[in-house]
């Protein structure tokens, strides 16, 4: 699947890499790049993060007139008097015209290092509405953002990333050069798919896939499981005919009062002692059984 | 020896014959000396006749940010490498933070920090090819919300996004020892230019007066 995002997003995508402190995405972000730059697409990166020289370092650098950096490096919170990028400016508007100033024919892809910098200072709605937007305007062809999951609380990775077509979460694989991808794609259906793959990056960019990825299908409730019968499989007999199962709904219970028990208590048998109870003038002689009233 | 450590001290322990003298390159002009305490109080304590350093701007009001702070910064930097007349020409520049976790203590936002932190890195860094070394502390402890704007937690997480290497500094987990002095995990963010892939490493070390020293986990001239 990592393959298949690498070879281009669809038109009005928008993929998110999200990584965090103990693995870097930035490589990962950097091999995108690289293979976009490879299929001769046009290339705007908004620099919040890392300086030009720092991500260019390993690009593929025969097209330079197809990869624009916007330098938001060294000023983007207009501290000195550079005229650089600032964070202020990532709207739809400026956007809009930062793209169109310097693109040909074909739309772009726009490439944000790192979507976590703009959070810091736009509040997450806000920058929400604006990816919203660049995804729906016909300015860019497709958007890709790193995100530092760890950076936010997890309602902001959350929203943007539910505005994102394809999430891919870094984590720090087994061996030092390996990482792990969780993939999460939503297709134009509404389907999400699900994919964990092993991947390492070579010095030249290209991404290795290590092991096949495993596809897990969005959850599904599982089956009850069939009730295992304990009288199987044992050296006693624990099952019952059908003649020792009547005798035993037959049996009445020691401790439960039936009529017949109260009968037999009340009326007692021949040979037991009788109560011979003969009134006062005091007693108050009820003929009735105070007990008759009882649910026994 | 360890090749990397070497590549990072530029130097080896057995090296360390003579000494710095802080106090002689503060005269010459290579060391300029910000002493966050002492400078605070011209902004708490103020006095006529001693101006304000403007530098200490965030303690009148954290919420302004660290702007001030890097202007400073940028002004000494700019200073020291720009050659006047009669000044000796420094190589490239070296910024020391000690420490950065006490902004927070004195109420300058996480995210106010990182942002100094970003401008530092990219004047010292990016700018003028020099190197930036920041002490921050972790107390170790997980938050329970991950998403604490204000804790330190994020600040170490931002500031290790930024970095090209941490060194986390432990003592040992079985308590003090007179000849090892602690652990220090070395983590490399960016890749090295000989596509070498070591990431992480571990040692222990030992301060001397002048320098450290560092073996690999176990071999202390001590226990061998």
């Amino acid at each position: 699947m990592l393959s298949e995002l690498l070879q281009g997003t669809d038109t009005g995508g928008f993929l998110v890499i999200q990584d965090s402190s103990s693995c870097t995405g930035r490589h990962l972000l950097k091999s995108f790049i690289n293979a976009a730059l490879n299929r001769e697409e046009n290339i705007h990166v908004l620099g919040f993060e890392v300086s030009e020289e720092e991500l260019g370092e390993g690009l593929n650098t025969s097209a330079p007139q197809r990869l624009h950096f916007h330098n938001a490096y060294s000023d983007p919170l207009g501290w000195t008097d550079h005229l650089t990028f600032t964070v202020h400016q990532f709207c739809l508007d400026e956007l809009t015209h930062l793209v169109k100033q310097t693109s040909q024919s074909k739309p772009a892809t726009l490439v944000i290092d790192s979507l976590s910098w703009i959070l810091r200072h736009q509040s997450p709605p806000a920058v929400c509405k604006t990816l919203q937007q660049l995804k729906r305007g016909g300015a860019v062809r497709a958007i890709i953002g790193l995100l530092h999951a760890d950076m936010h609380q997890k309602g902001t990775v959350g929203s943007v990333c539910h505005l994102a077509t394809s999430v891919i979460t870094v984590a720090p694989g087994m061996k030092g050069d390996e990482a792990v991808a969780k993939i999460t794609k939503r297709s134009k259906s509404g389907k999400v798919m699900q994919y964990e793959e092993i991947f390492s990056i070579k010095d030249d960019l290209t991404v290795i896939v290590q092991s096949k990825p495993s596809h897990l299908e969005h959850k599904q409730t599982d089956p009850e499981e069939q009730q295992m019968d304990p009288t199987a499989h044992l050296t006693f007999n624990l099952r019952l005919s059908d003649t020792e199962r009547k005798a035993k709904e037959k049996l009445a219970l020691p401790f439960v009062f039936s009529k017949e028990k109260k009968t037999a208590l009340l009326h007692s048998g021949q040979g037991s002692g009788r109560i011979l109870y003969e009134p006062d003038a005091n007693d108050d002689y009820d003929q009735e059984d105070p007990d008759d009233d009882l649910d026994v | 020896m360890f090749t990397e450590l070497n590549s990072i001290l530029n130097s080896t322990p057995d090296s360390f014959t003579k000494g710095v003298s802080l106090a002689q390159a503060k005269e010459k002009g290579q060391l300029i000396f910000l002493e966050g305490l002492k400078e605070s109080l011209s902004i708490l304590i103020p006095q006529e006749g001693h101006t304000e350093n403007q530098a200490m701007d965030f303690l009148r009001d954290p919420t302004v940010g660290l702007r001030s702070l890097y202007k400073f910064v940028q002004s000494s930097l700019n200073s020291s490498s720009s050659g006047e007349d009669g000044t000796e020409e420094w190589g490239p520049s070296v910024l020391l933070v000690d420490d950065i976790s006490v902004l927070l203590s004195l109420g300058v936002s996480a995210r106010a920090v990182l942002d100094f932190s970003h401008y530092c890195k990219a004047t010292v860094c990016s700018q003028l090819q020099g190197n930036m070394v920041m002490l921050v502390r972790c107390d170790g402890e997980d938050e329970g919300d991950d998403g604490d704007d204000e804790g330190s937690e994020l600040l170490l997480r931002g500031l290790t996004h930024q970095c090209s290497l941490t060194l986390h500094v432990q003592g040992l987990p079985t308590g003090y020892c007179r000849d090892i002095h602690g652990q220090v995990e070395v983590c490399w963010r960016r890749r090295q230019g000989d596509g070498q892939h070591t990431q992480k490493k571990l040692f222990q070390y030992k301060v001397h007066d002048k320098g450290a020293s560092f073996f690999a986990r176990g071999t202390s001239s001590a226990v061998l």
